[in-house]
């Protein structure tokens, strides 16, 4: 005797539950550890460079003895290198990134008055990647040939399309000589502010969305040329349903990888766009800091930039756990 | 009667030529003409391309200058091929380091499995999770600015995805027969690697190189852009298209325009090249 069916799906369904919080705790404590081990090696960086570690901290300068005394005591530059690193993490994760050698300032607050700027900026061009890239992706799988091969011709310039020549062109045409759009600076807040990200934002998003437009075209062609795909349409469902319920949900998986690795590379590609449209964000903050050799600084926007990239790619990671119930037998 | 002959021939040859090259001829056209932008580009400058000329700065294309002077005078045409060596061949240099690395890496994790090719692998993981700029960024805040950072930097940044796609790939060989069939002849592993892995792995290995090279030519023109790289007077179109922003702002686009043009250019003629090579050989086309 088969049990009853509803009660073999229940059980499944609260198996499968515990399987995907098994994953994903999995996938939690790998995110620990790859942050742990991210965070040792902007750390221990400094110690690559030859020379002593204080003229790296202080990038050269010749600083008085009560300063330097000051550094070695703040780095605990005495102490066995992993009591160093361990002190380090430990006020990082206070917030406390040390001084800035040229500003005397907290770094946590040069970089904290800077951090909402940089991330407006990021989602605002995610958003872009996500919603054009997409349907530029769908446009190219199910168009028309031309349809495809012009997506396609796009794409390919898209791709070849440094961001501060992007960046360039959009301010020369949009921005001087149309008038269109500001040149610089971030505004006063709410609207004003869209309206000043809009440039970089496009500018920023150019390179991804033309990589995620790809990806998308690819995967949903190859679930559209699959067998079940015919076999749903001879079961008569409309074209629409086909793709909505069955192409797009299995292309889904490798669009969503695409995506994480698009929109972490985001905040790589900040630094350049922050610092063309001089914006005030901790992009522009980290090639000040690298320009004046100013290390705290840099290590700490590097440390959040890097934090940001690990985390966003695990997020991806989850979704596909919740995605694809096959992973989730898998794990088991 | 000849004809339906004529045809068939030309076909045939045709079929051949396809069959010989993997490339288009338009990519060869190409790759040649930056390859002669890459080696011979600094002695088809005319001009010094340092020569300051403040009597005539931001001019536009004239029989002396083609593309116009910049603004302190220098001649925008001979400093484009002046720095065609720096924009080229500073990202094959990055491309090569990074697929010599990642390949050894690869094959080596693969080959020795177990605990080595987990902590190799897990290694990797963490070096991925640094974006290629990014590290490029935090190695010139240590060790200064220059090309030779960024080159060093940026390759760093490349191997551990290369070694990823090398080691997917060599773990796959690893279970093939004809490996297996060696070792039992007792041929050393070292030499099964050289003169049989390495040589099959090679078309799947130069694809990834080839479309790496775009990302790499726009990370470390990202980098020239900064200031970051190639240090002045020394041209290169990164920093150029940064020398010509202000002057394209106010209606003098030659310099920042055509050096974009060139990145953009160069990265369409590799990723194209990839591109078919990657159908080519992954057995797409045939």
């Amino acid at each position: 005797m088969r049990p009853p069916l509803s009660a073999a799906r229940g059980e499944s369904r609260a198996r499968s539950s515990v399987r995907l919080a098994r994953a994903i705790l999995v996938r939690l404590a790998w995110l620990f550890v790859t942050l742990l081990a991210a965070s040792f090696l902007i750390f221990s960086a400094t110690f690559l460079v030859p020379g002593s570690v204080i003229s790296t901290i202080t990038g050269g300068r010749s600083l008085g003895p009560d300063i330097v005394a000051q550094l070695r005591a703040q780095y605990r530059l005495d102490d066995p290198f992993l009591v160093q690193y361990w002190t380090w993490l430990g006020n990082v994760l206070q917030g406390d990134f040390g001084f800035s050698i040229v500003s005397r300032e907290p770094v946590s607050s040069l970089v904290g008055g800077r951090l909402p700027t940089t991330l407006a900026l990021v989602v605002y061009a995610s958003l872009l990647v996500l919603i054009v890239g997409l349907a530029l992706g769908l446009l190219g799988a199910v168009g028309r040939p031309a349809v495809d091969r012009s997506v396609m011709a796009i794409t390919s310039v898209g791709i070849a399309v440094p961001t501060f020549v992007a960046a360039a062109l959009l301010i020369s045409v949009l921005s001087v000589a149309l008038g269109w759009f500001p040149v610089v600076g971030v505004g006063d807040g709410g609207l004003d502010t869209l309206w000043h990200l809009t440039l970089p934002a496009i500018s920023l998003s150019i390179l991804s969305t033309a990589y995620i437009a790809r990806v998308s075209r690819t995967s949903i062609r190859e679930q559209l040329d699959a067998h079940y795909i015919e076999t749903s349409r001879a079961r008569g469902l409309s074209e629409s349903s086909v793709i909505r319920r069955h192409a797009l949900r299995n292309a889904a998986l490798p669009i969503s990888t695409a995506v994480g690795i698009a929109i972490a590379s985001l905040l790589a590609s900040t630094v350049v766009v922050e610092q063309i449209f001089s914006l005030p964000g901790i992009g522009s903050l980290l090639v000040r800091a690298v320009e004046q050799k100013d290390f705290a600084v840099a290590q700490a926007v590097s440390l959040i930039l890097v934090a940001g990239f690990i985390i966003i790619n695990t997020l991806v990671d989850v979704f596909y756990y919740v995605l694809d119930p096959r992973l989730r037998r898998r794990t088991s | 009667m000849t004809r339906p002959a004529t045809v068939h021939a030309a076909g045939d040859i045709a079929l051949a030529q396809r069959r010989r090259s993997p490339l288009s001829v338009g990519s060869w056209i190409g790759l040649t003409f930056l390859a002669v932008l890459a080696v011979l580009g600094p002695w088809l400058a005319l001009k010094d391309p340092n020569a300051i000329d403040l009597r005539n700065i931001l001019g536009d294309p004239s029989p002396q200058h083609w593309l116009g002077v910049d603004s302190t005078g220098r001649d925008i045409l001979s400093r484009l091929l002046a720095g065609a060596p720096v924009s080229l061949l500073g990202p094959l240099v990055v491309v090569i380091l990074a697929t010599i690395a990642g390949s050894a890496l690869g094959i080596f994790s693969a080959w020795r499995g177990g605990w080595i090719d987990t902590f190799i692998s897990r290694i990797l993981d963490i070096l991925f999770a640094f974006p290629a700029l990014l590290l490029a960024f935090l190695a010139i805040a240590l060790f200064g600015t220059g090309l030779q950072a960024a080159v060093i930097a940026l390759a760093v940044a490349y191997t551990p995805y290369l070694a990823r796609l090398v080691r997917s790939v060599a773990l796959r060989e690893r279970q093939l027969p004809y490996v297996a069939a060696l070792e039992v002849q007792g041929q050393r592993q070292l030499r099964i690697i050289v003169a049989h892995v390495i040589p099959r792995l090679s078309p799947f290995i130069l694809v990834q190189a080839t479309l790496s090279f775009g990302y790499a030519l726009l990370d470390l023109a990202a980098l020239n852009f900064l200031g970051f790289g190639a240090q002045p007077p020394q041209a290169d179109w990164g920093s150029m298209v940064a020398d010509g922003l202000p002057a394209l702002l106010t209606g003098h686009p030659y310099e920042a325009v055509s050096a974009s043009l060139l990145i953009v250019v160069s990265v369409l003629i590799v990723n194209s090249a990839g591109e078919q090579l990657a159908d080519r050989w992954s057995g797409r086309d045939d």
